[in-house]
């Protein structure tokens, strides 16, 4: 869809019966700008091939058995389709015992140990509302794909790309443990310290209060009138106690007067007609005769010289398209096959920090872009944590971007550079004086991409911002704690890592465009426009739509057979489809007269804490966890283990998935974090170094982009350039 | 008075781990009868045997045989037994339900491995351990190899460890009435010296130090001397005194500063260099050689020397006390000696206790104790996070500024889990009053500050021990107290090149080789841990509190005792060289296919002709006196040449059933998925608190106690106001501290 929201021509092929998620709104969305044809891989194979032949790009989602059977791995194409670009994004890896499993966000969540990440009350592993890593995986291989089609523009070739949930996983929350050391525990439910936690107000409402630096936390206190210290044992509840004592309005506009970074907690339904999508474009409407009027959120980056758009729902493909789709065309440029990752060559300036800005460079660094790392005296305030994992691959330049000198020197690298990325708070870029405006004088044809927190346009656009107070807007709090309930902040930076892989996602785009329009452009995105495409399927809208899942404290699941249970030893997955899994379960686990008691139908309804949740749980709790798993797999009912980090790491299916990596660490010894983010014709994307000191690579850097040594010297002398 | 004045020990151990854990409670007065097998101790015939095995009597029982009812009226009568048998042996034996029949008794257990499987069951082997526990890789080398490590620090550290689990559980036993089964296994003394599971790979191709601010550097006579600037402000002192042609090190990068540092160093003598350094305040120091170290001022200045007379060896020379104690002092009285039977009898002599307690709260063996911890960077911190881990109730005690080590993140955490966090002034008069209030409340108080710090705070042992004179109160210097040097700044490194652990990694006419291992921060840490586990049962029977001293100095001897230990004749202790493969051809690493390795540690002839066979030549047997053949002679060549093409663990499976010890070097992400290693719990888990998640492992298993850490390490000053409100100092008293910026919360 990501392709198809920014002109490709985009044929889906579904099988007899149609796409299995054809009932779920979240299709509407998903298929959009797209027209479709039914074929049966199994038996009209030459049908499919070709379309393959006039294909760039073609996409599977099969397990790894159901591709091979079919005969559509890219080995198997390679040669007759030289050109053909293959993504292949199967939903657990490409080789061990998960990798058959049917995809599913649930099992994921639970296999990868996102579960265990999210905090919880009761110490268990909670169920995510939002899809997250799903996205995270569709963001990726947009991207991957528009990188290999950046590279055979140059060579003609198409590549092998996978893309596996797996690497969805590792995105979204990228392990960074010592070697045989526990990971990070899960979270809090609430957030973690004073400055950076959800609150309630006097009136029940509650918002979330990112202050996550020292300056911020200090003027949210000056805004409490608790700057002379609050009660020293536990300041979260000497705030929290404050704050009770006024209605939540009354504090959101103090701390606004105090430019403290807060956002109100919101309801995913409120989210579509908010000023801050309205104003951004993040929604978008479109007419059908099916379902009426249907609103969906929109193009989540602005291209600003080739814009995306929501031209119509997906529509059964007429004669003239499929004609369209395959009418010879003249084959791009000589066949020439390179190795290696696809952004060989592609050079990055990098002005990210925290998390947003810096892992977007980080996940072109992971596809072979050249990125340069450039912060000032003061550094990169988020170093510690999970700097690792924002920042690997690049090197270092410090640059004192505020004197003359500095700015002319940044000038002078923009001139070679393809692309440059921020996430400075809106309006500081203009200030410095290296806007895009500024840097296409110097050079027409680089690529820029600023990452915001509420977009470029309306009231809250210059309002500074962090990724938990828009999960707190954006409705992801409210509906993981269920409406009503208390809301629940997530463990992980979901809309900071999923902007930084559209960030990634921009970039490439406006790479692209560029072999085709010879020139740069200016694009953007924005934690808003992510904490509306993550929660996507959720907030397609139209007359009569069934109500999207909720969440509630401590969630297990949506529903008696799509939920966590607890075993003797951990947790397990446990998902039915339909009839015939929910039947294997009841078969299964002793209990055939659940069958009778409940027909299909009503059990694959049956809420996750009602009498058959009950009853399944009471089945499970004796039961040891990775048998009573395998034998539910075995009878045809999905089900997979609920690991740890811990576990996860000791396992050996996920590194004969090349989804950790092991490396030594300067600072650290031996390092496990997640390997990288796509497999090139098999070989796993990984990183060559570990993140740069503050400006370890300042003379490297500025040699190689061809200054000479008697001005580095000077740059020096005048501390343009430094070191930490 | 000595601390473990009446408590019968039975060692039933051999060879190093067992042996030197028993000689640390019997130096402290402990009644030790060893029973040796008939043929005696495997070591026996080694120097290490006369120092393990001091202050001892032995005997003599075929547990294996007809003596075994023998060993359980000793056992009946044992206040504590030492144990190294293997999982099979100690089920062979019978010996696995101790605790129900003796219920007073402290079974000390330390299996030379783990608890599970099959590689548990040979027989114990540093080197063998290490690769197991995928530690030999730790180590830099030039060839990017495995690295065969003289020092056998894992065995040293076991035996801290068992030793003071053991004084742990007599301190519980005082409480409950209850003995218990105290283990740590070979794989548990891993987790003393890593961050975590000690996993940790070293940088390739730097055996002298990666960082020019903390490496060994060759001067111009020849001589090496280490540069230990740890911190930023020492390097630049350095690089001042060097007349380096850069402001500070900030201002060119580590590969140039290194190329300076080590082309300036070579334009003088050592000598010269250590005297700039001095004068300059820069923790530097020289290689020195490991047979000269006993002889040295410095050990001198700790009493680190102990002599004993051997009627046909003459004077024996080897490692004094380590731990200093005041009130309740070790001492070296004499080597081994037969214990006559009249002595057996009196061990074996019981009186009735009456019934033991039944139950006992679950709970740390050191639950109860408060601990004031002035420790920083590794040693100290460490050495009272373990007794954190041990159940006592830690408060470190920080200045407004920090332990300097808190911004090396999971470092920090490491050395620092389980303890609760206070910032006061001490320059502050009421700062200092409130310290000396907490230590009246308090059981220790350990610093490892320089010297004369805690004296100028004026929080010195006199003033602590004037607070409160059942404080035991410790501490953890570089050099000692005693001599010109004490003043100096000192780091680990600096230890390990004086005490010869450098030069004897490096071998004979070679370059010294840097540890990764900090050992002798490790070493400090432990020993002084089992140190105030003994001073706390010395207050048991005196009543009275101590002081407590202990050096880097003194554990660099300590953990290189049995190396050390010598007289005149005596066969010498086998040393290293450049990237060190292993000390014999018959004990040694060799590289299989694909860069994979395994380790031979044959124990005699009989393994030796194993080895031969194993591999497809039985000829060498006859070819060579296997054993004695060196690790570079042809037999080792041989034996690389007919490994190199196979698979490491085929060849390892073919020298195991042919009974070889023998093992894989395991590396990288193999370690993390090694079902042996998982079956024997190796890796740190997260275990929920009450105070968030906190990683780390027991420092020693407890059957009956609880251990670990039970809150992940504390933020600047995190529980200022909550420990001193603790500690009974009043409500109005703690605002106006608060007010007055005495004590400060800054996280």
């Amino acid at each position: 869809m990501l392709l198809a929201d920014f002109g490709a021509q985009v044929l889906k092929v579904e099988p007899p019966g149609g796409d299995r998620a054809r009932s779920d709104p979240g299709y509407l969305m998903w298929n959009r700008n797209k027209v479709r044809t039914t074929l049966d891989l199994e038996t009209e194979r030459a049908r499919l091939d070709e379309l393959l032949a006039a294909a760039d790009v073609a996409v599977f989602d099969h397990t790894p058995k159901t591709l091979e059977r079919l005969g559509l791995r890219a080995e198997d194409l390679a040669e007759r389709f030289p050109r053909l670009i293959h993504l292949w994004t199967p939903g657990f890896g490409t080789t061990g015992p998960w990798s058959e499993l049917p995809t599913h966000h649930g099992l994921l969540t639970g296999l990868t140990g996102a579960a265990w990440r999210q905090g919880s009350y009761a110490d268990q592993p909670v169920w995510y509302v939002a899809q997250i890593i799903h996205h995270a995986q569709g963001v990726l291989a947009a991207s991957a794909v528009g990188a290999a089609l950046i590279q055979r523009g140059a060579n003609g070739a198409g590549r092998a790309v996978t893309v596996s949930g797996l690497h969805g996983m590792a995105q979204t929350a990228c392990p960074i443990t010592m070697a045989g050391s526990p990971g990070r525990g899960p979270g809090k439910p609430l957030g973690g310290g004073a400055s950076y936690r959800l609150y309630q107000c006097g009136d029940g409402k509650w918002f979330f209060m990112g202050t996550l630096f020292a300056h911020f936390f200090q003027r949210a206190l000056e805004a409490l009138e608790l700057e002379d210290g609050p009660d020293r044992l536990d300041v979260a509840a000497a705030i929290q106690r404050k704050l009770m004592t006024q209605p939540r309005a009354y504090w959101v506009e103090r701390f606004r007067a105090h430019d403290v970074p807060i956002g109100t907690v919101e309801s995913r339904g409120d989210l579509m007609a908010s000023e801050v999508i309205r104003a951004n474009d993040l929604a978008a409407t479109v007419d059908d005769p099916e379902y009426g009027q249907v609103e969906m959120v929109g193009v989540p980056a602005r291209l600003y010289g080739t814009p995306g758009a929501v031209r119509h729902l997906i529509r059964d493909a007429a004669d003239a398209d499929i004609g369209a789709f395959t009418a010879p065309r003249p084959e791009p440029g000589v066949l020439e096959v390179h190795e290696g990752p696809p952004l060989a060559g592609i050079k990055v300036l990098d002005l990210g920090s925290v998390i947003a800005g810096a892992y977007a460079t980080a996940i072109l660094a992971n596809l072979g872009a050249d990125v340069v790392k450039i912060e000032g005296m003061e550094g990169d305030p988020f170093r510690g944590g999970g700097f690792v994992n924002y920042n690997r691959g690049k090197r270092g330049l410090g640059l004192d971007l505020k004197v003359d000198e500095g700015r002319e020197a940044f000038f002078d690298m923009a001139r070679q550079a393809d692309a440059v990325l921020d996430n400075y708070r809106l309006g500081v870029r203009r200030r410095l004086g290296v806007d895009y405006a500024a840097l296409a004088e110097v050079n027409p044809r680089i690529v820029s991409c600023s990452i915001n927190t509420y977009g470029t346009k309306g009231s809250d656009a210059h309002q500074p911002g962090f990724d938990g107070v828009m999960q707190a807007r954006s409705g992801l709090m409210q509906s993981q704690g269920g409406e009503g309930n208390e809301p629940v902040y997530h463990s992980v930076a979901i809309n900071d890592v999923a902007t930084a892989a559209m960030g990634a996602f921009t970039v490439i785009a406006g790479l692209h465009a560029r072999t085709l329009t010879g020139a740069g452009q200016d694009t953007e995105t924005s934690l808003a426009a992510q904490g509306a495409l993550y929660q996507s399927g959720d907030l397609v809208s139209y007359a009569g739509r069934p109500a999207p899942h909720d969440g509630c404290r401590d969630c297990l699941g949506f529903g008696a057979l799509e939920r966590y249970y607890q075993c003797t030893d951990g947790w397990l997955t446990l998902v039915c489809r339909d009839a015939a899994e929910y039947t294997a379960v009841a078969r299964t686990l002793g209990h055939p007269e659940w069958l009778a008691r409940w027909d299909a139908e009503t059990a694959l309804a049956e809420p996750r804490d009602g009498a058959l949740a009950g009853e399944i749980a009471e089945a499970i709790k004796g039961r040891k966890r990775d048998e009573t798993a395998a034998a539910l797999l075995a009878a045809g009912a999905p089900s997979a283990p609920v690991l740890g980090s811990f576990e996860a790491q000791h396992t050996e299916y996920f590194w004969e998935n090349s989804y950790y990596h092991l490396r030594n660490h300067p600072e650290m010894g031996q390092v496990i974090t997640g390997r990288g983010f796509a497999n090139f014709d098999g070989m796993p994307l990984s990183y060559d170094r570990m993140e740069p000191e503050l400006g370890e690579d300042s003379a490297e850097v500025l040699s190689e982009y061809g200054f000479p040594h008697e001005r580095i010297v000077e740059l020096a002398r005048n501390r343009v350039i430094f070191r930490g | 008075m000595t601390a473990y004045q009446g408590v019968k020990v039975l060692d039933c151990t051999q060879g190093r781990v067992g042996p030197l854990a028993a000689m640390l409670m019997a130096d402290f007065g402990a009644e030790v009868l060893k029973v040796e097998p008939p043929g005696g101790d495997r070591d026996a015939a080694k120097p290490a045997y006369q120092m393990f095995n001091r202050n001892k009597k032995i005997t003599t029982l075929d547990v294996f045989g007809a003596d075994r009812a023998r060993l359980d009226d000793l056992l009946a009568a044992a206040d504590v037994v030492f144990l190294d048998y293997t999982p099979k042996q100690m089920e062979a034996l019978g010996l696995n339900d101790l605790e129900s029949r003796y219920p007073r008794l402290v079974i000390a257990w330390c299996p030379p491995y783990g608890l599970r499987g099959r590689w548990s069951e040979m027989e114990p082997h540093h080197a063998t351990l290490m690769a197991l526990a995928g530690s030999a890789y730790r180590q830099s080398s030039y060839a990017e190899q495995p690295v065969y490590l003289i020092a056998s620090v894992l065995n040293y550290g076991q035996a801290c460890m068992i030793a003071g689990g053991a004084g742990a559980a007599l301190l519980e036993r005082r409480r409950s009435g209850r003995g218990q089964k105290v283990t740590v296994s070979g794989l548990t003394s891993l987790g003393l010296v890593g961050h975590s599971s000690g996993t940790v790979m070293a940088q390739g191709r730097k055996p002298l130090g990666a960082s020019p601010s903390y490496r060994l550097y060759k001067c111009g006579d020849g001589e090496y001397l280490f540069l230990a600037t740890l911190f930023s402000y020492f390097f630049n002192r350095a690089v001042k005194a060097m007349s380096l042609p850069i402001a500070s090190a900030e201002d060119a990068f580590p590969e140039e500063v290194t190329a300076m540092m080590e082309a300036r160093f070579l334009e003088k003598p050592r000598a010269e260099w250590l005297e700039i350094m001095k004068a300059a305040d820069v923790p530097a120091g020289p290689v020195g050689k490991r047979e000269e170290w006993l002889a040295s001022e410095l050990i001198a200045n700790n009493d680190m020397r102990a002599t004993l007379q051997h009627p046909k060896f003459g004077e024996i020379e080897m490692p004094g006390v380590a731990i200093k104690l005041d009130k309740t002092p070790g001492s070296v009285r004499h080597l081994p000696q037969r214990a006559t039977a009249d002595e057996v009898a009196a061990f074996a002599a019981t009186t009735d206790q009456g019934p033991a307690p039944a139950d006992a709260p679950r709970e740390g063996p050191l639950a109860g104790y408060r601990v004031l911890d002035m420790g920083t960077v590794i040693a100290g911190a460490y050495c009272n996070a373990i007794l954190a881990n041990l159940g006592a109730d830690v408060v470190k005690v920080e200045s407004a500024e920090g332990d300097p080590w808190r911004d090396r993140g999971i470092g920090f955490t490491a050395y620092n889990r389980g303890k609760r966090g206070l910032v006061v002034d001490l320059k502050q008069p009421e700062g200092r009053q409130t310290f000396l209030d907490l230590a009246a409340k308090s059981d220790v108080v350990l610093d490892n500050y320089r010297n004369g710090v805690r004296a100028r705070l004026g929080v010195d042992h006199a003033d602590v021990l004037a607070a409160n004179p059942r404080i035991i109160s410790g501490s953890i210097t570089t050099y000692g107290s005693r001599g010109e040097e004490i003043k100096k700044p000192g780091f680990d490194p600096l230890l390990q090149a004086r005490s010869g652990q450098q030069a004897a990694q490096g071998g004979d006419n070679s370059e010294p080789v840097f540890h990764q291992i900090a050992i002798n921060d490790f070493a400090s840490a432990a020993s002084a841990a089992f140190g105030v586990i003994t001073a706390l049962n010395g207050r048991e029977r005196t009543g009275e509190g101590q002081t407590l001293e202990t050096s880097l100095t003194s554990s660099s001897a300590l953990f290189q005792a049995g190396d050390l230990t010598t007289w005149a004749g005596a066969p010498p202790a086998a040393k290293g060289c450049r990237d060190c493969l292993g000390v014999t051809a018959m004990d040694r690493f060799y590289s299989c296919e694909a860069d994979r390795w395994l380790i031979i540690a044959a124990r005699h002839e009989a393994d030796a002709e194993a080895v031969a066979k194993a591999l497809g030549h039985p000829e060498w047997a006859t070819k060579y006196d296997m054993m004695a053949e060196p690790r570079d002679g042809s037999l080792a060549r041989e034996i690389e040449t007919a490994l190199a093409g196979r698979d490491r663990d085929e060849a390892v499976e073919a020298l195991f059933a042919a009974g070889v010890r023998t093992a894989p070097l395991r590396k990288g992400e193999e370690i993390l998925t090694d079902p042996w290693l998982l079956e024997n719990e190796f890796f740190d888990k997260v275990v929920e608190t009450p105070y968030g998640p906190v990683g780390g492992r027991p420092y020693a298993h407890f059957s009956r106690s609880v251990s670990g850490y039970s809150r992940p390490e504390p933020g600047l000053g995190e529980h200022s106001f909550e420990v001193v409100a603790d500690f009974g100092i009043d409500e109005d008293r703690v605002a106006k501290l608060g007010e007055d910026g005495v004590i400060m919360v800054l996280c």
